[in-house]
């Protein structure tokens, strides 16, 4: 190489090398940056996720109080004051007996379902045909579970969810719907899970804005949180519907 | 002296296509369900025209300009194709279109005078550089960031990105200083850049993961 051909040597490299550390040092530096702020988003994701279902949790306890002390009220305290009145009326010791024997049972049965270590470790078939237990005995409406398939093992987290969903919807059912029947189906296919859950009373209009407000997008949102979906029928007379599609 | 520096760094180029070709063979099975596969045969095709067709072009004395002018269009229409699968946006996907277009027209109008020839490889050059940022914006803004080096598309891109970054300035500099191919500054820069070509090539083959490769 001459003098000439060194010197265009020099100075073509240079000019190469420093385009080639430019950019090696922005991508560097875009690449960090990147990653950080998802990581971030990723920590602030999962932290929300782990709020939403204690959130759950805290309602389902809540839901749990207020059918505890409805119970109490309405079925226990019922009872113990027909036996006082048998008592004051002289009724048959065998009548006092038989009702307060129906008490204690009834009474057996409530401590058994709020017993926070029975809870914890229920699955959502147990968790749902509890509930269900719980409307035929009191008359509530007259409610049916049936299970599809064989019972795929699903994160406890998403039990939750599914369960909170349920819960929310038998209570509107109840409470607004006058339902006379409800039904529920969980299906379990190699790799999908869908939850149905159906009443017959008032339904309403979807289109309304009074309806489609929290309740219903409470509903979708926490479907959402775990990646499933969940819509809602309903039209005016003819029920309600309810189907949560979840891929396993 | 000059001559010979020039073959020995030609030569080195070829092996360098060589170990990339056999490293994506090695690890084919790794990416194969991606469109990344067709890079081994773009590999192999290079090693073939670049190793084995030019040098017996010259040995048989028969004029390789359209050969390598050939050679040229048909990786930078490869590139633009890999873009096309792996860019999601419909947007990139038009704009890899109309480049595309413009690029073959002025490849056709380019070929019609030798002098330009190096025209259109610069050109070339210039799109793949746009469509490498456009894939690595999509990468940035994906989950595959947190993995990104057993992407392997991630290490084309940037090899892509390099040595097109350097390959421009060294062309229109060479033809400032009047050096031309053949010449051993050219050889030993464009044996370089080579190196930064298929280093990254070579480390995304190896630490690549199957699953990692699905688009």
């Amino acid at each position: 190489m001459d003098e000439k051909e060194i010197q265009s040597f020099l100075i073509i490299s240079s000019v190469v090398l420093f385009m080639l550390i430019i950019t090696m040092i922005s991508l560097f530096l875009l690449f960090k940056k990147r990653k950080n702020a998802l990581i971030l988003k990723n920590e602030f994701a999962e932290k929300h996720f782990e709020q939403e279902i204690s959130k759950t949790k805290i309602e389902i306890r809540e839901e749990t109080f207020r059918n505890i002390s409805w119970e109490l009220h309405d079925n226990i305290g019922q009872l113990i004051t027909l036996a006082k009145i048998q008592l004051q009326n002289n009724s048959s010791v065998e009548d006092v007996k038989e009702t307060l024997n129906k008490c204690i049972k009834e009474l057996r049965v409530l401590s058994k379902l709020i017993n926070p270590d029975a809870l914890k470790n229920m699955s959502l078939d147990q968790a749902v045909t509890q509930e269900i237990d719980r409307f035929n005995r009191l008359n509530f409406i007259e409610a049916k579970l049936s299970i599809k398939g064989s019972q795929i093992k699903i994160d406890n987290k998403i039990e939750i969810v599914f369960f909170r969903i349920l819960q929310e919807f038998f209570s509107n059912t109840i409470k607004h719907a006058k339902a006379t029947h409800l039904d529920i189906i969980l299906d379990y296919q190699t790799d999908m899970l869908t939850i149905i859950a159906k009443d017959n009373g008032l339904g309403f209009d979807l289109n309304e804005q009074n309806h489609s407000g929290i309740g219903l997008s409470n509903i979708k949102n926490r479907a959402k949180l775990v990646n499933a979906n969940a819509t809602i029928l309903s039209e005016p007379n003819k029920g309600t519907e309810l189907t949560i599609t979840y891929k396993l | 002296m000059s001559d010979f520096y020039v073959d020995i760094f030609s030569y080195s180029i070829n092996v360098l296509e060589f170990i990339a070709a056999l490293v994506a063979l090695i690890h084919y099975e790794k990416y194969v369900n991606s469109s990344e596969r067709y890079f081994l045969h773009f590999l192999w095709g290079t090693f073939f025209v670049d190793a084995i067709l030019g040098p017996s072009s010259r040995f048989f004395e028969i004029d390789s300009t359209w050969l390598y002018y050939g050679y040229t269009g048909i990786s930078f229409l490869f590139y633009y194709w890999w873009y096309y699968t792996i860019l999601k946006e419909k947007l990139y996907k038009k704009i890899i279109i109309v480049l595309s277009i413009i690029y073959i027209i002025l490849y056709i109008i380019n070929s019609t005078n030798f002098e330009f020839h190096q025209y259109s490889f610069v050109i070339g050059t210039s799109f793949a550089l746009v469509l490498a940022g456009f894939h690595l914006h999509q990468l940035f803004n994906s989950d595959h960031i947190l993995k990104i080096k057993y992407k392997l598309s991630f290490w084309i891109t940037t090899a892509l990105l390099l040595f097109n970054i350097g390959v421009i300035p060294t062309i229109l500099l060479s033809k400032y200083f009047n050096i031309y191919a053949n010449n051993s500054v050219f050889s030993i820069i464009l044996f370089f850049l080579n190196i930064v070509l298929y280093g990254p090539y070579i480390l995304g083959f190896i630490w690549t993961k199957k699953k990692y490769n699905h688009f």
